[in-house]
């Protein structure tokens, strides 16, 4: 997705065009149609997704005759490097790894591992008080306030629970 | 007048004035998280209130709805994440705000606007309750579906420089909303045989995935190349607006009012729908239209003074007519009837003391919300001096636990994720996030009363076209988008001149 707005607008038009394809597809084979209703469940989801085919195809089309002069030129803004990669990899690895522990170890266990190992390995960090006083202080204190204060679910495990 | 001094001595009692402080301060912490949202305090605070007076619960009620409404701009502020949906709109001017050193300003005025629109609410509240809320409740599915596509048509504003691009936000927005199961026959989509994907995807967790993820995302990333911002403590200032600013501010208070008090008043609308036309309409009428979303204060006043003002309006067909408009609203309504007091057109002749109590609580929870969050600046701008990167991985852990405390689902969590993700992508093509937004506040009310009204005509799309409040939604809509196109015209060839030259 680097380069220019017409290489952006071109993977993009054509990436959701698909999209909206397959959501036809799936609604005309998956939701079954109301007959002689005046609408179904079919009715807005199809809406939606020839809206989508149709918007898709004019931003592909746009980027393939449109007469934009500087639409080769014109840089599509900050790109994917590779750091950014990393931040996406980085957060949805964090994401993935800590709904496993909510789900096995329950809220304070998962916070502090999953806080002090995002730290250690991805920030970095080796200060050893900010490895263990960050996720012990943030995970005690969102207990306290939301979990006993206020009364709020915290997420409990199914393996072990603490508190 | 006997029951109006009967009523300001029961609520100014010390108990009155303790239940709106901790009723307020729980709605503003509930609001300032995102995923915890007003209704769950409400129905927090309620059993509280069993034990108590009906005045001093009232107040809690009230000052817990109140400040649920106002903590939502703060977190949209500082860290660029809406606590309540209503708050959506706020963080488009308030985020920059924020990043510009502006926060205390931005909170400051986030803060009286809020109140300045609650209030005024009540005044229209007090003129018109009866006549309002007959007005409002005539609004049937065709009229509601014609505000909705209204409220559609301000992605015309929001789309940035490509209406397409901004459309096609919009209806991704509408098509996340599809999944799980259709809202009026329960005929299941998208839901490939899994009982999880039937409560299909929740709008908080939406919402939270929308605007956390690809900014905790783009930190990390800034980090790593090592060109994070150094919060300089001296930058980050506490300033709260002046005289001058909010005097230059008056005609956008009172339109934001306005429409926010209107919106309110018909049942099934709410904050969300207000905020954004208020904010369109703020950006139409201004002289400079090209600083909105860019750290405009009036981008900030227009939706904050206007999704407050939905408090004084929904409080309409509540009190008037005994219906509440919202889930926040069904809550105190529940409250009020478990305290014998049955709101309707009687309570007016029955206890007027009452409808006056509520009048001035809905005043005094205004006023203490409003002392506590400007007291409280200085603290929530001390966020700000936290390195990004570690209040990035606190953002994170809060929006999972805020995604998991709607449904007390796991699923929703990973829901959260799923959207963050996609959002980054379209970001990364050129696609804006706030239509999206829009796509997924209003589709499931476009989808369940353009259905019912189809359904209540047995299917003549003439419904939508037959009373003149619909025509009236439908011709705005026209005009705002067909200006909109006449606009982006005028633009495309002004610059094609100017490359002639």
């Amino acid at each position: 997705m680097t380069g220019t707005v017409r290489t952006r607008d071109l993977l993009t038009g054509s990436l959701l065009l698909v999209v909206a394809l397959v959501w036809i597809g799936l609604i005309l084979t998956t939701i079954p149609d109301a007959e002689g209703m005046p609408s179904s469940a079919r009715t807005f989801p199809l809406a939606s997704g020839i809206g989508l085919a149709v918007l898709s195809a004019i931003v592909v089309a746009g980027a393939l005759f449109g007469n934009t002069a500087d639409a080769d030129q014109k840089r599509a803004g900050p790109g994917l490097d590779a750091l950014e990669w990393r931040g996406i990899a980085a957060t949805f690895g964090f994401l993935v790894g800590y709904i496993a522990l909510l789900w096995a170890v329950g809220f304070i266990l998962a916070t502090v591992v999953a806080l002090a190992a995002y730290l250690f390995l991805m920030l970095g960090k080796r200060s050893p008080a900010l490895l263990i006083g960050y996720p012990v202080g943030f995970a005690l204190a969102v207990w306290l306030i939301l979990g006993k204060l206020l009364a709020v679910y915290l997420p409990r495990g199914v393996l072990f629970n603490l508190f | 007048m006997d029951a109006l001094l009967t009523a300001l001595a029961a609520s100014l009692s010390w108990q009155s004035v303790l239940a709106t402080f901790f009723g307020s301060l729980v709605g503003l912490i509930f609001g300032a998280i995102p995923g915890l949202t007003y209704s769950m305090a409400l129905a927090m605070v309620l059993p509280i209130t069993f034990t108590m007076g009906h005045t001093p619960a009232i107040a809690m009620l009230l000052g817990t709805y109140i400040g649920g409404m106002t903590g939502g701009a703060v977190s949209a502020i500082l860290i660029g994440v809406p606590g309540t949906p209503s708050a959506a709109a706020t963080v488009l001017d308030g985020e920059i705000m924020g990043k510009q050193g502006k926060a205390s300003l931005a909170i400051g005025i986030a803060t009286i606007a809020g109140c300045i629109g609650g209030i005024l609410s009540l005044i229209v509240m007090l003129v018109s309750v009866d006549a309002l809320a007959r007005v409002a409740i005539s609004f049937g599915p065709a009229e509601i579906t014609a505000l909705v596509v209204f409220g559609l048509s301000t992605i015309c504003g929001l789309a940035g420089g490509s209406l397409v691009k901004g459309l096609i936000g919009g209806v991704i927005g509408l098509m996340l909303m599809n999944i799980g199961q259709d809202p009026i026959d329960g005929v299941p989509r998208f839901t490939f045989g899994s009982t999880a994907m039937l409560q299909g995807v929740d709008l908080l967790v939406a919402m939270i995935g929308l605007f956390a993820v690809p900014h905790v995302v783009t930190v990390f990333a800034t980090y790593w190349r090592g060109k994070e911002m150094k919060i300089d403590p001296g930058h980050v200032r506490t300033e709260l607006p002046s005289w001058r600013l909010l005097l230059a501010q008056r005609w956008n208070f009172l339109r934001s009012a306005a429409i926010g008090t209107v919106v309110g008043a018909i049942p099934g609308t709410g904050g969300p729908i207000a905020a954004f036309l208020a904010y369109d309409q703020a950006k139409r009428w201004s002289g400079h239209p090209e600083t909105f979303g860019k750290g405009e204060v009036s981008g900030v006043v227009a939706p904050e003074a206007s999704n407050h003002a939905v408090t004084g309006g929904a409080m309409i067909p509540l009190i008037g007519l005994g219906i509440p408009g919202d889930p926040a609203t069904a809550i105190i309504l529940g409250g009020l009837l478990i305290h014998g007091i049955q709101p309707g057109p009687l309570l007016f002749m029955e206890k007027p003391d009452v409808i006056s109590s509520i009048y001035l609580l809905f005043v005094l929870s205004y006023i203490i919300t409003a002392l506590i969050q400007l007291f409280g600046v200085r603290l929530f701008v001390k966020a700000l001096r936290v390195p990004p990167h570690l209040l990035a991985l606190g953002i994170l852990v809060m929006c999972v636990i805020g995604s998991f405390a709607i449904r007390n689902s796991l699923f929703d969590v990973g829901v959260m994720s799923l959207v963050g993700f996609l959002a980054y992508w379209l970001i990364k093509g050129g696609i804006p996030v706030t239509p999206i937004l829009l796509g997924l506040v209003l589709g499931p009310t476009l989808e369940r009363e353009a259905r019912t009204a189809l359904i209540m005509s047995e299917g003549s799309p003439t419904v939508f076209v037959e009373s003149y409040t619909a025509l009236l939604f439908w011709g705005l809509a026209l005009l705002i988008l067909l200006s909109q196109v006449v606009t982006m015209v005028r633009e495309r060839n002004g610059k094609a001149s100017k490359a002639t030259t």
